[in-house]
């Protein structure tokens, strides 16, 4: 009877990464071969709604001058532009640096510093949020240095008064530092210019991203505003959008730069923080988006499969175990060859951004061609983050998913001047 | 020895793979960000300035003396190999023998007077006109430039970018690839093709007489039919919805299938159907119109706001999009417009637009 069980447990295991592997293909072979849609993308004259950049800071003084620097050269009306640094405790120099902009460019910076209230970025920015009374609120981290058309190209998608949500493509600048950031760089390649795009091009549920994109309003009072217990206000906010009738969309020519870890503790521990967001999201919104008759089916799937993505890595681990396990029971035979398939294909269907596939696809897509020379160490990557992400999700298990969750800040990296890449 | 031969093989067969990546890692060859093009404003422009600033650089004292009627006829090469000739007044570009024989000129052609182009030339190189420029018919242009006016004679075709700090003319059958801009306005006859337009006023064909509106009293619509959900003033819809003739609704409106707007209704808000959308005659919209379908505007309707389709617009004689004071952009991969359309803004078709010489167009 158990090694029954052990046997559909572990089916059931090899199903799921089936799903994810299939899910990957369709969306790698849309992008290679699919008709690809950018519909807002070419508004260029308009009465453009009225917006607040809200930049999250905490401790941000390398780089908070170089983000305000370029967002104060964006192409957009300035009478309809704000700029408010959302300053949530800082304990360094940037609310010095940020009051000099202020000060400076009275009426376009406003800041918002926050001494009190629950730290984290949901929390800030739902305070901010009240001070807030435009179209259109745009969201981007401190270190995020956007280009002169950004502004306009992420608020054009809110001409359609379907769209909620928008999401650009975020960029990694600190390529080169060392094999990590070549690694990261790949595997945001494949998740934005795969992943994100071919859930756009499909009518799917492009993900939010809680920076370098947009949310209207009237969509956030619609779903009740930012939420402060939420470790991913982003995923948690896209799900919240779409049960209430909102699209997000992905605007993947909206591109920029952001700094990723340099460090494999860094990057563990901010992967570890998504896995806990993410599933915090599954536990609250999966049956919801299960039950919501509204939502249409294919909607509907890729929302589940999207919060799932990182419950998958546990789920991996644990057939990896119950495969051993049951070999050791003498189920041999039967349990080899699915265990054999199970090793090749999830390292394709759940490395945690970006299936290999799609790494390889994002950076054809991308026309870099010898940094895919790279693609073999991405299994190390896919190791480290099943092993990170599993321990993360049953650490929340076990303490429950109402456990309160800490918000911990990803450290910047940058010590010399920006240098703008290509202008 | 059996067993560390195994393993020495083993790791090898593991490492194989690694060794281009090793390799990369020793000498980074590929490891630039990705190029984000910064300064990039989406500005329609942006060719002609790159272009006009090239020219500043390279032709300084021509556009510092261009007001000379004494500026005479001179050619040559800059150390870029680029050749070019600059035309004096009451003068028109001179060809050799080789380029009358293949039909196509390499040069940079620079004018300080109006300028007359030949028939039938393919102009590889830019034209720059510091007064206005005349092109003859059926000749091929790379880009061009001018500080007055640009009239295209019948035929013609535009390869790249066209800018004219006054006013474009296009006449019968001419191809605009790539961008057409204008500060004031742009005319393009029946048989037109083009893909990205900008100016002030946009006319296709000739501007028809405004329609006088019959004085039809609207009635106003409270609600609307299969409202899935409602907040503040978005409606969602549950399938099509179709608003009947003469009436009147205020709210933005999203419906999972398709609308049909009824002869002379007004309604202000925007629209969203994930369907086809069609506005029958003398509709009126103030605000915008998007659709994942077709979008199909009857003749002499008005829409205030950007006009966004994934598929196919097409639009009736007498229709104005925009305003003079609130210019938009009107978008998507097809468009059919039939003379007597008029846009103000940007009219963009990321595959094909054509005009069309009748009155009515059809899917």
């Amino acid at each position: 009877m158990l090694g029954l069980a052990l046997k559909v447990a572990l089916v059931t295991i090899i199903a799921l990464i089936l799903v994810y592997t299939v899910r990957h293909y369709i969306f790698t072979l849309n992008r290679l071969f699919g008709r690809q849609r950018h519909p807002y993308i070419n508004i260029d004259t308009a009465t453009w709604p009225t917006v607040t950049v809200l930049v999250a800071a905490h401790n941000e003084e390398a780089v908070i001058a170089h983000s305000l620097e370029a967002l104060l050269q964006v192409c957009y009306p300035t009478d309809r532009l704000k700029i408010m640094v959302v300053n949530d405790r800082s304990t360094d120099r940037t609310r010095e640096i940020v009051d000099d902009f202020a000060a400076q460019f009275p009426g376009r910076i406003t800041p918002f510093h926050r001494v009190n209230g629950i730290p984290g970025k949901a929390p800030a920015l739902k305070d901010a949020t009240q001070l807030v009374d435009s179209d259109v609120i745009i969201v981007f981290d401190a270190d995020y240095i956007p280009g002169r058309g950004l502004i306009k190209q992420l608020a054009a998608p809110f001409f359609d008064p379907e769209v909620g949500l928008v999401m650009g493509r975020v960029v990694p600048i600190n390529t080169g530092h060392n094999l990590l950031t070549r690694l990261l760089d790949l595997e945001r390649a494949g998740g934005y210019q795969v992943d994100q795009q071919a859930r756009m091009n499909l009518n799917l549920v492009p993900q939010y991203g809680g920076t370098v994109g947009g949310v209207r309003r009237m969509a956030l009072e619609n779903v009740g505003g930012w939420l402060d217990d939420t470790l991913a206000e982003d995923t948690d906010l896209t799900c919240r959008a779409i049960l209430k009738g909102w699209k997000s969309v992905y605007q993947n020519r909206s591109e920029c730069y952001e700094e990723v870890p340099e460090t494999w503790p860094v990057r563990i521990r901010q992967i570890a923080r998504w896995a806990k967001g993410h599933n915090q999201a599954l536990h609250r919104y999966a049956f919801s988006c299960l039950s919501n008759r509204n939502l249409p089916l294919p909607e509907k799937v890729d929302a589940l499969l999207l919060l799932g993505i990182y419950a998958m890595s546990p789920v991996l681990v644990t057939g990896w175990v119950l495969a051993v396990v049951l070999f050791y029971r003498g189920e041999s035979t039967l349990i080899a060859a699915p265990m054999a398939l199970m090793m090749i294909i999830a390292f394709g269907a759940v490395g945690n951004s970006a299936a290999f596939f799609e790494i390889a696809a994002a950076v054809y897509l991308d026309r870099g061609s010898r940094r895919i020379r790279l693609l073999p160490f991405n299994f190390f990557t896919f190791l480290i983050s099943t092993v990170t992400v599993s321990n993360a999700s049953f650490a929340q298990i076990i303490s429950g998913p109402r456990a309160s969750q800490v918000w911990e800040k990803t450290p910047r990296f940058r010590k010399t001047n920006f240098k703008a890449v290509g202008g | 020895m059996w067993i560390a031969i195994f393993l020495i093989i083993a790791l090898c067969l593991f490492l194989l793979p690694l060794v281009p990546g090793l390799r990369e890692m020793a000498h980074a060859t590929d490891a630039q960000p990705l190029q984000v093009v910064r300064t990039y404003d989406t500005d329609i422009t942006h060719f002609a300035i790159k272009f006009k600033a090239w020219l500043e650089k390279n032709f300084g004292d021509f556009l510092a003396t261009q007001n000379n009627p004494a500026l005479e006829n001179a050619e040559g090469t800059l150390q870029d190999k680029t050749a070019y000739q600059i035309i004096g007044k009451d003068s028109s570009p001179t060809f050799s023998r080789e380029e009358i024989y293949n039909t196509s000129t390499q040069k940079l052609i620079l004018s300080a007077f109006p300028l007359r182009l030949t028939e039938s030339m393919l102009f590889e190189g830019e034209v720059y006109g510091a007064d206005v420029i005349h092109t003859a018919t059926h000749s091929q242009f790379r880009a061009l430039l001018a500080e007055g006016d640009i009239h295209l004679g019948e035929g013609c075709t535009v390869l790249r970018w066209i800018h004219s700090h006054g006013s474009i003319s296009a006449g019968v059958g001419c191809r605009l690839f790539g961008r057409a801009s204008a500060d004031k306005l742009i005319t393009l006859s029946g048989g037109c093709q083009f893909e990205r337009l900008n100016a002030a006023t946009i006319l296709f064909g000739k501007k028809t007489p405004a329609v006088s509106q019959a004085t039809v009293s609207l009635t106003p619509l409270a609600g609307l039919p299969n409202v899935k959900d409602q907040f503040q003033r978005r409606w969602l819809i549950d399938g099509d919805l179709e608003i009947p003739a003469y009436c009147s609704f205020d709210g933005d409106i999203v419906a999972s299938h398709s609308i049909r707007i009824g002869l002379g209704s007004r309604l202000i808000g925007n629209l969203k159907s994930n369907q086809d959308m069609v506005l029958a005659d003398g509709v009126h919209i103030d605000g915008t119109i998007v659709s994942s379908g077709d979008i199909h505007i009857g003749a002499d309707c008005r829409v205030t706001g950007a006009v966004i389709s994934e598929k196919t617009i097409w639009v009736c004689a007498g229709s104005i999009i925009g305003t003079q004071a609130l210019p938009t952009t009107m978008t998507s991969l097809n468009m059919h417009i039939a003379c007597g359309v008029t846009a103000h803004g940007t009219v963009w078709a990321d595959d094909s637009a054509s005009v069309l010489s009748d009155a009515r167009v059809y899917a």
